[in-house]
Formats: structure tokens, sequence, C-alpha cells
């Protein structure tokens, strides 16, 4: 129990360290990652809004990982957006009319079947980050919500 | 252990599904009028080279893959030949067996093996050959304000009547029946004259012209006997032309003038292929500014599919803004006021986003 309680921190820390440097990188110029998202065929009619959506879901989840009452929701949270973030890759390279440059893209080093890969691996994490904290849940090893949703 | 699986693979479900959405409500936003987005993919055209003009009052009098034909306001009579893609230059006079002529603004325009002088204000045009560029006037029994050579010694114009008080396309030739006006093409909403006022195109490949409107979002689309094929709107959302024009009596003679500066929706257009090329002066909602200042928006419509494509920026040169631009053969010229820059068309890039 003792070393799964650990490796769950470390996930969750892991999963904050990425988020706050996403969130961050894109909250620093809110006005260049609006005109990044504009640029993307599948996010320009959107692109005003999720710019600020998107940074802001990253801290919420960043701040509930830290919490432990809120552990296990944000971990299904960000398991949610990692899956997000995936299929956003896969349908701008399987499906797009064009794939923007990735000059322009998030992570600015990587290209984009990079990205993906990158993603799929903490889509993994971020998936056994939440089996285990089941487990801990489980065995009683967490004070549980009173309303107890999941 | 179950339920966490069974909640993991709602989310799982639930992103995918939103992303999905995104997905098809986006496609549907772009491609539809009035939403107003565009556009941009990576690299649609390259600069390739540039050529400095000493010429004022220069203009675009024609081309073909081969070669691209300069003329100037100020010297009616003489051609500049640019050789594509070497863009060496050498200049011809046209030797139309009249010396001295006098002319106000007349325009030349080239459609090769043929030129074509003309003023519009009097009733003839100087057609001759690019052989060696000598000509001689033919009698066309009427006045116009712009005329594109459609083949076949055939014209479509554009002539203001007085009895409309607006402008009116119509179709020219040198032989009977020489003049036919097409009433209706174009649509009055203010003066009738700079309201109507636009650009005449003729697309050589699907044999199509094309008049674009300088000041509302629209252009139409004919056949060569200048017969309405269809209208469609550009992307833009300005679809009333904002002209406030003064009618000025000078001396008997009415003549309207813009007051203020002229309201671009379409500044410059070209056709070719299945493509109209529109210069436009608005900024989309999810434009670059920074980039947009810098540069002359160009969206891309298919003629056949009537609709939206994408769309490029073509950067100011030397400090110039784009003035105007045309497509030969492989090639996108743009024209400023001292400078022409080369771009090669990537076909297949027009051809991917065309699907």
């Amino acid at each position: 129990m003792r070393l799964i309680k650990i490796i769950v921190e470390f996930i969750s820390l892991l999963l904050v360290f990425l988020f706050v440097y996403a969130a961050a990188n894109k909250l620093m110029d809110v006005q260049k990652f609006k005109v990044q998202l504009g640029l993307s065929p599948l996010l320009t009619a959107y692109a005003s809004w999720l710019a600020w959506i998107v940074p802001l879901s990253e801290v919420c989840i960043s701040v509930m990982l830290m919490i432990a009452r809120t552990r296990l929701i944000a971990l299904y949270m960000s398991f949610s957006l990692m899956v997000v973030f995936t299929s956003y890759i896969v349908a701008i390279l399987k499906f797009s009319d064009f794939v923007p440059c990735s000059c322009g893209g998030i992570l600015e080093s990587l290209n984009w079947t990079e990205h993906l890969v990158f993603n799929c691996v903490f889509v993994l994490i971020a998936m056994v980050g939440v089996y285990l904290e089941a487990t801990l849940h489980i065995s009683g090893e967490v004070p549980k919500l009173k309303t107890d949703v999941l | 252990m179950k339920r966490a699986t069974v909640v993991l693979s709602c989310c799982l479900l639930m992103s995918i599904g939103l992303v999905a959405l995104l997905f098809n409500l986006s496609d549907y936003l772009t491609h539809q009028r009035g939403g107003f987005l565009r556009l941009y993919p990576p690299h649609p055209i390259l600069r390739e080279k540039g050529l400095k003009l000493d010429m004022t009052d220069s203009y675009v009098a024609g081309g073909d893959g081969e070669a691209l034909y300069i003329a100037s306001k100020r010297r009616p009579f003489r051609v500049v030949k640019i050789q594509v893609p070497s863009m060496d230059t050498c200049s011809y006079d046209l030797n139309l067996g009249i010396a001295g002529l006098k002319t106000y603004s007349s325009v030349l325009k080239i459609d090769s093996p043929y030129f074509y002088l003309f003023d519009g204000a009097m009733p003839f045009i100087y057609q001759g050959n690019t052989l060696d560029w000598s000509g001689s006037p033919r009698s066309v029994d009427t006045y116009f304000v712009d005329l594109v050579p459609i083949g076949d010694a055939s014209f479509a114009i554009r002539s203001y009547s007085l009895t409309d008080r607006m402008n009116v396309l119509g179709r020219l030739r040198f032989t009977e029946p020489r003049f036919t006006l097409r009433r209706g093409l174009l649509e009055k909403q203010v003066d009738g004259y700079f309201c109507t006022d636009g650009m005449l195109r003729f697309n050589r490949d699907t044999r199509q012209v094309v008049y674009t409107y300088y000041y509302r979002n629209e252009f139409i689309v004919m056949d060569t006997l200048v017969n309405l094929q269809y209208r469609e709107n550009t992307i833009d959302t300005i679809s009333v032309a904002r002209v406030k024009s003064a009618l000025l009596d000078q001396t008997g003679q009415a003549s309207y003038r813009l007051s203020g500066p002229p309201p671009f929706v379409n500044k410059a257009s070209a056709v070719f292929d299945d493509y109209l090329l529109v210069h436009s002066t608005s900024a989309s909602t999810n434009e670059n500014m920074s980039q947009f200042r810098k540069a002359a928006a160009i969206d891309v419509y298919s003629l056949s599919k009537h609709s939206y494509l994408f769309s490029f920026y073509l950067y100011h040169e030397e400090g110039e803004s784009l003035r105007n631009f045309y497509v030969f053969g492989d090639y996108l010229f743009g024209i400023y006021d001292h400078f022409i820059a080369r771009y090669s068309l990537n076909h297949s890039k027009f051809k991917r986003m065309h699907q």
C-alpha cells in the first residue's frame, strides 16, 4: 500500500508538472496562443474562448491533483483531458484538410507524431494513476468525499 | 476496480466525442458563408524572384506562361516584356501608323498573340499582334469603361449606361452583332457608378468571365456570351457597398466623385484553373493581425464548387503594399508600385485543398 501511495503521488506530481508548465506557457501569451489556435483548421472557430478554457482547466486539475480528497476525480479529469488532446492530434493528422506548420505547435520542439506518442504515454500514466488511486480508496487509505461520487 | 474501468471508458468516449463534435462543428462554421474565418494552410505559394520596376503609372497589360507584359499610362505606345522565369526585360514600341495620337487614358491589353489598345472614350480599338507589335484601328461603335478580351475577337466590357445611370456589363465584337448589353447583371445599390465598380477578368482555362465588385462581397460568373452562370458571395460580410459619392456638376458635365477614401472590400482579383483569387481588405475573426498588417490577404475560391477554399498572404515588398496580382501559367505575380514579385504556385496544395 505504501508503495502504491508513493507511485500515485509521483504520477500526480508528474501530471501537475505537465499541466502547470503547459498552462503557464499558454497564459504567458494568451494572444499568441489564440493566434496559434486560430491557425488550426479544427479550432479556428473557437480560438477566442478555448485559449482561456484550456489553460484554466489545466490549472484547476493541477490544484485538485494536489488535494488528497479530490485526487481521484482529478485523475479521471487528467485522463479525459489527455484523451482530448490525443484525439485532437489524431484528428489533425488523419482528417484535417491540412496539418498546420508545427512551428506553431504546442510543444514547439516536437513534431506532430512525436507529440502523439508523448500524449499516449501520458494517457497511460493517468490511467495507471486512476487504478492505483481507486485501489487506495477501496482499502480505505484515502478519506472519502461525503457525496462519494465515484 | 470494475467501477474505475467503467468510469475510465466513459471518460474516453466522452473525450473523443467532444473532439469529434468540435471537428464537425468547426468544419461547418469555417466553410459556411458569413462565418468569416480564414484558413491558412502552410506554403501554397513560394516567393521566388523579385524585380525592380523603374516605371511610373505602370500596369500589367497581360501575360502567358512565358512572359509578362508591362505598360505605362505615361507612355501608352511602349510595352515592356519580362521573360519568365529569367525575368529578363526588353521593351517594344507599338507601331500603329499614327504619330502623336491624342489619348487621355489609353489602356493596353495583351491576349497573345494579339494586343488591344483602347481608350474607351473613343469608339474604336487598335488591334495588333505581339510578333511585330504593329496594329490598326477597328471600329466598335460604342464607348466603354473596361474591356477584357475573351477570345474569338470578342470582348467582355463594362460600360456606363446614361439611361440606367449605372454600370452595365456587355459583350463586344468586331463583327455583327457588335454590341450587346446585358442589363441586370450588375445591381445598383447607391449611386450606380461606384457601388457597381469592380474587376472584369477572363478565365482562359474554364472560359468564364468573372466580375468581382470592389465595394461589396460579391462576384458574378458568366460564360463567353456574358450570360449569367451564378452569383456568389465572398467570405466577407459587407454586402452593401459603403460608398458615399458626390455628384459634381462642372461646366455642364456631371461627374461622380468618391467622397472619402474608397471603402474597398475586394481590392484585386485573378482567375486561373478552377480558382478565383481575391485580395480582401477585411480581417477575419481569426486573423493574425501582426501578419495581416504587413501583407495582403488573398482568399481562394473554387469556381466549380462555389465555395471558399483557403487563404494566403502576399507580403509587402520594400515597404510597398500589394497593388495588384496576376496568375499566368505556373506563376503568380505580385505587382507593387516599383516592384514585381514572382511566386510559384504549389498546384498539388491547391488540388488538395480543393477536395
